[in-house]
């Protein structure tokens, strides 16, 4: 039973939205938790992030962080946690959906559309419903479009392929004016992303590595139609059962459907069939961690002259380990500095537009960028750096792990791919426009030195 | 100043009420169409301007009767706002509420069910008691209305409407309707229905259920959406996409399982893969939730999460309070075969810019530490690696660390203390590294030359130092000094003396100072011996949460959980549908016994003695003649034996001190010992506080067939007439001694297996 939500900006500190559904808590609520972060980050520093629940007199507050906004939610009953987080997710998500983006200036101008929204969502504390498709009838706001210019990119348009255009009707809100609601868009979206979460020991040994995959899709198709979807027929599942038998297949260790999917034909023919809802859905969530092949190499070489103990360099090689037809856009190897680090010479002669490097004084970190590497190349580095005092002994400790983003499109690191996509329709008039993505990206890929 | 600046804030404020008003009055219903091409009255704008203005906490209670009169509009939008904005300031407005009553009646029966389920939901949110009689009657209609979406309303709106008036619900005929919704073939009316009889007899623990409305419900289970499955609590939907869903799962699961021990094992088996995904890909609140839960599960079942280690490795990106439960979690299943593993990838957090994770991170490297000992060395190595890096932080939580593992291995972290000199300027000694830091410099103080020199420093700037705890340990550390090297220390130790004893001191440093001084006084030899016996407190925690958290399990899935050991029931009100509520009360009732990880080993048979009744004297003394007479006197007397053989370690190598110093320990006095032959042979006595029984006991141990024979005897110390209410109290208090006895007699043996000597004393 929820008492309270509401939206803030951290910055000014301003409610955005704010709904008292059972008026059983003080009307002041998002000012407590204002002041509770606030004393959080005086005791502890604005490095800490402070948990995601706290307990002023009996209300308790669950919020999460989205895209700079805080999604909150009051109680003071003893709820399920993972249902309120749940909840706060997919009212972000709907949010999205039904204004087309999720930004501050947005929920200004959409107020009374959101505020409709969460009448319906949540009736005296009981969730009721959030389903795009349900909701949709029951709202009669139209979305106000926020200006072009000041849309503030959120994350998923950072997965915008290179040369596309898709980015920006995925922006598009879901719900039309009323006039514009029979026009004929009829496409469905289909995103594979891979997330990779993998570390290197100093030695170059892989210590851990483990794709989070999961397909998205964002369906604009008339009518509500089925839909087929096929993987690869080599993907073995679950962990425990005897490898041997398919020695060359894709092991999945757990994964799991969202409800609008049917896998009955899963387990035989890898195929499932799907009724989207309108909107966007994660419609299967997978776990990979044996036999993981890396995309990127990171080799790190340390050299110190014990005569002079505030110089040492550093050498860093990367190699891409992906098809030679496959390339990175932008790569970002971030390499943490000791402490005590003074300057940063950076000793490559070609400082072409493949490659930039930066140093970070304040937070002793270099970044190191290389644009469009393509598979199956290498690219180094050697870094000069130079220490207020001398580097203790033990520095190397001090320097990384470095870690690398990036993301591959076009590529599933597991070879994961869409075998089949076909959209049943009863209305054959307008024959639907069917887009399918890949991309991997990194979660979390370190490299200890 | 400040007050005008708010006065002008509202002299404002207030303004910008007063207009709003009045533009109010002036719109007109009209439809126009705005400059974005949408439809809308003139109306409608105003009256979210009114809405944005009570979101940020302005007063606009005022207008209340022109936002009513907006609300009999055509347009659905204005009169949502509108509804909405009643609904908040009904309260301040009561008098004026009964100007909407004729909106609510029309709209209720509108035509359209969005509006009468709209119109139901407000009139219902108003918590104005004078209504009821109007809620009442239109919830009776729309219970059987034709709508779907107006009788889930209804049904919430019966959940308000008993919140405000109770007896107004139950003395209505609602209740019986409400039973026949049950099979309503809308399954949202279904559920919400459910939720409206839970909380109607949540007195009663919760809606009647019969069997047959049991299987109804279950058939049907599959139809209701995924915030409902929540609440009915039935499925086997571990791989369902909503956390929450699956953790209520996994709950039931659980609690099926509870108390048969073979599926148990099984059930985790099942539950782990589904929560090894949701730490993967979802929001970080949610793997959050997800740590708290597994640390629940892992101390259930020790082995359950120890190969999935490395899921509990940092990621790059994630919030440091997802990484300090992860780093929690893998103190927890780390094993003898991962354990290095683990340090090593712990230790790669110490070094970067996060304090907190760095001083936790040591603090689990050193837990795992103490748990698996063989990796103990291997972590000394990564420490003093890390003491190099110059880092106070780093060496300050280092230091604290070290001082825990001398109780444990003072042998291998003695030889390393050499250290300390070289480093003790970057400690931070205001913080609890400070007394650590002392007491470990005390340990070794007679092989360090500097010693001497770093507490003198410290004593000329005592006033930089104020904490208690520090200045207590500085006496401590000064004294023992002292007494290795009194020469030295001779003139530090009058100086401290001196400040301890000021006026201004705080009281508990003031007593600790003149005792200290006083028995330098009297008898330097005794005090010699007193600080050579000096022994550290063991501050092995870490086990002790094991045990609490255990009976979190019937508190999974709930907020309670995530404040782990800190939670009370008060925090939160009553929850409908909490199945585990008197499990709950249960643990929150019964005073939780302090029971050492080492009492629990050996206490099974020690159980179904009620502590209260009985007590052992910590002060008994008797004579010898005394104890003579009444083991020639007491009638009820016991002989027994006790095989220790069950353990493995040989006792050999106890000596009569270890085994007196336990019996001694726990209130058994020693009348005499000695050995004779194969036998160690005692003579122990004990008296019970409550009923003065007396208890005598000679055993004779026999350590190479790990046998013990006892004689026991039982009875009042003034002996006389005896009571039959008194005999039957002998007959029971001989039961609860022979327990005592059997219990201590045993520890003997762990003694040995848990490598626990005393060799410490001669430390």
């Amino acid at each position: 039973m929820i008492s309270q939500f509401f939206i803030l900006s951290p910055q000014r500190g301003d409610t955005l939205i704010f709904r008292d559904y059972r008026h059983d808590t003080p009307r002041d609520v998002p000012d407590l938790l204002l002041d509770k972060l606030k004393t959080w980050q005086k005791n502890h520093g604005a490095e800490l992030d402070p948990p995601p629940i706290f307990n002023v007199d009996g209300v308790n507050f669950l919020f999460t962080n989205i895209q700079g906004l805080y999604f909150v939610c009051t109680t003071k009953f003893n709820v399920s946690p993972f249902m309120i987080y749940e909840l706060l997710g997919r009212i972000a998500t709907l949010i999205k959906d039904f204004c087309g983006i999720l930004s501050e200036e947005c929920l200004r101008l959409n107020s009374s559309l959101v505020y409709e929204l969460l009448d319906e969502i949540i009736d005296y504390g009981y969730v009721q419903t959030t389903l795009t498709d349900q909701l949709k009838s029951y709202v009669y706001e139209d979305p106000v479009p926020v200006k072009r210019e000041n849309i503030i990119i959120n994350s998923l348009a950072k997965l915008k392929a290179p040369g596309t255009n898709l980015g920006s009707s995925r922006n598009r809100p879901i719900v039309h004016s009323r006039d514009e609601r029979s026009s004929k868009q009829n496409e469905v979206y289909i995103d594979m992303i891979e997330q990779l979460v993998a570390s290197f020991a100093s030695n170059g040994m892989t210590v851990r590595a483990e794709i989070n995959g999961s397909i998205q899709i964002k369906s604009y198709l008339q009518g509500n139609p089925e839909i087929r979807l096929g993987l690869n027929s080599n993907i073995v599942l679950g962990r425990d059962k005897d490898i041997s038998s398919d020695k060359y297949g894709i092991v999945f260790d757990d994964y799991k459907f969202h409800d609008s999917v049917d896998p009955t034909d899963f387990n035989e023919y890898r195929r499932m069939v799907i009724f989207p809802p309108e909107g966007e859905t994660t419609i299967m969530n997978y776990r990979i961690s044996s036999d993981v092949s890396l995309p990127f190499r990171i080799f790190p070489i340390l050299l110190r002259d014990p005569r002079c103990p505030n110089r040492m360099d550093i050498t860093i090689k990367i190699r891409a380990d992906i098809p030679e037809d496959k390339f990175v856009s932008k790569c970002t190897l971030t390499v943490p500095l000791p402490r005590v680090t003074q300057s940063v010479s950076n000793e490559n002669t070609d400082d072409s537009n493949e490659q930039s490097f930066q140093y970070d004084n304040r937070i002793k970190n270099i970044i190191w960028t290389i644009n469009n590497l393509k598979g199956g190349t290498e690219q180094s580095i050697k870094v000069k750096i130079t220490g207020a005092t001398s580097f203790s002994a033990v520095a190397e400790l001090e320097i990384g792990p470095i870690s690398l983003e990036f993301d591959i499109p076009n590529y599933t690191c597991s070879n994961i791919q869409i075998r089949k996509l076909k959209v049943y329709e009863k209305n054959k008039s307008i024959p639907p426009q069917r887009w399918v993505r890949y991309f991997t990206i990194s979660e979390s890929y370190i490299c200890r030195v | 100043m400040s007050s005008g600046r708010v006065s002008f804030l509202d002299q404002q404020q207030n303004r910008e009420v007063t207009e709003l008003g009045l533009r109010l009055k002036e719109a007109s219903e009209n439809v126009t169409i705005n400059h974005t091409g949408i439809q809308q009255t003139a109306k409608r704008p105003i009256i979210k301007k009114v809405l944005e203005t009570m979101t940020a906490g302005i007063d606009v209670s005022s207008l209340f009767g022109d936002v009513i009169k907006a609300a009999s509009t055509k347009d659905l939008v204005q009169k949502k706002l509108a509804y909405m904005y009643i609904s908040t300031q009904a309260e301040q407005n009561a008098d004026l509420v009964i100007l909407a009553i004729n909106t609510f009646q029309n709209d209720l029966q509108d035509e359209n069910p969005f509006v009468r389920g709209l119109a139901l939901r407000t009139l219902c949110s108003m918590r104005l008691i004078d209504y009821v009689p109007y809620m009442l009657e239109s919830l009776s209609h729309a219970l059987i209305d034709s709508s779907a979406y107006v009788r889930k309303t209804a049904l919430i709106s019966c959940i308000k409407l008993f919140n405000l008036s109770p007896k107004h619900v139950l003395d209505a005929p609602l209740v019986d309707q409400l039973y026949n919704t049950l099979r309503d073939r809308d399954p949202e009316v279904v559920a919400n229905c459910i939720v409206a009889l839970n909380r109607i007899f949540l007195s009663e623990g919760g809606m009647t259920v019969d069997t047959n409305i049991a299987h109804y419900l279950l058939q049907r289970l599959h139809e209701f959406n995924e915030w409902h499955q929540c609440l009915n609590l039935l499925d086997d939907r571990l791989k369902h996409h909503n956390s929450g869903v699956q953790l209520t799962t996994v709950k039931i699961f659980i609690k099926l399982a509870e108390g048969i021990d073979d599926i148990q094992e099984d059930v985790y088996k099942r539950i782990k893969s589904p929560m090894l995904t949701s730490l993967t890909l979802t929001s970080p609140e949610i793997v959050y939730s997800c740590l708290e839960h597994i640390i629940v599960l892992m101390n259930q079942s020790h082995q359950l999460f120890r190969e999935d280690y490395k899921y509990f490795y940092r990621r790059i990106k994630e919030p440091s309070f997802v990484t300090l439960k992860k780093l929690e979690v893998l103190e927890g299943i780390a094993t003898k075969i991962s354990s290095k593993e683990i340090i090593n990838e712990i230790s790669g957090y110490i070094t970067g810019t996060d304090k907190v994770i760095a001083q936790k991170s040591i603090e689990s490297i050193a837990k795992i530490s103490f748990r698996i000992e063989n990796v103990l060395s291997y972590s000394l190595e990564v420490f003093m690696k890390l003491l190099e890096t110059g880092i106070d932080i780093i060496i300050s939580s280092i230091i604290t660390a070290l001082e825990e593992f001398m109780n444990e291995s003072p042998e291998k972290v003695g030889s390393l203390l050499s250290v300390l000199p070289s480093v003790w300027t970057s400690i931070d000694l205001s913080s609890q590294a400070g007394p650590a830091f002392l007491n470990l410099l005390t340990t070794i103080g007679y092989e360090i030359s500097e010693a001497p020199y770093i507490l003198e420093s410290l004593i000329d700037d005592l006033e930089s130092y104020p904490a208690t705890s520090f200045r207590l340990q500085l006496l401590n550390s000064t004294v023992t000094l002292f007494l290795h090297r009194p020469a030295e220390c001779r003139g530090m130790l009058a100086k401290l003396f001196k400040y301890s004893m000021e006026p201004y001191e705080s009281l508990e440093i003031r007593e600790r100072a003149l005792f200290l001084y006083r028995l330098l006084q009297k008898d330097i030899k005794k005090a010699q011996e007193i600080f050579k016996h000096q022994r550290y407190a063991s501050k092995k925690n870490g086990n002790n949460n094991f045990k609490t958290r255990d009976k979190h399990l019937t508190k999974f899935n709930t907020i309670s959980l995530l404040y782990g050991k800190h939670s009370e029931q008060t925090l939160f009100e009553q929850t409908p549908g909490n199945f585990s509520k008197r499990n709950d009360d249960q643990f929150f009732s019964s005073p939780t016994h302090h029971i050492s990880e080492f009492d629990e080993l050996i206490s099974l048979q020690f159980q179904n003695l009620v502590k209260d009744e009985f007590t052992l004297s910590s002060t008994v003394s008797i004579e010898a003649k005394k104890f003579k007479a009444c083991w020639e006197n007491f009638t009820e007397s016991h002989e027994f034996e006790i095989s220790l053989l069950d353990s493995s370690a040989s006792l050999i190598s106890l000596t009569l001190d270890d085994i007196e110093s336990v019996f001694e320990e726990n209130m058994m006095m020693i009348m005499a010992s000695g050995s004779s032959g194969d036998y160690l042979k005692f003579f122990l006595y004990a008296q019970e506080i409550n009923s003065n029984i007396l208890m005598l006991c000679e055993l004779k141990l026999n350590l190479n067939l790990k046998l013990a024979k006892i004689n026991l005897r039982i009875g009042y110390e003034a002996y006389g007439i005896i009571h039959e209410d008194q005999k039957m109290n002998l007959s029971k208090y001989s039961e609860y001694f022979i327990q005592y006895l059997t219990r201590y007699v045993k520890e003997l043996s762990n003694l040995v297996k848990l490598g626990i000597s005393f060799e410490q004393y001669d430390y």
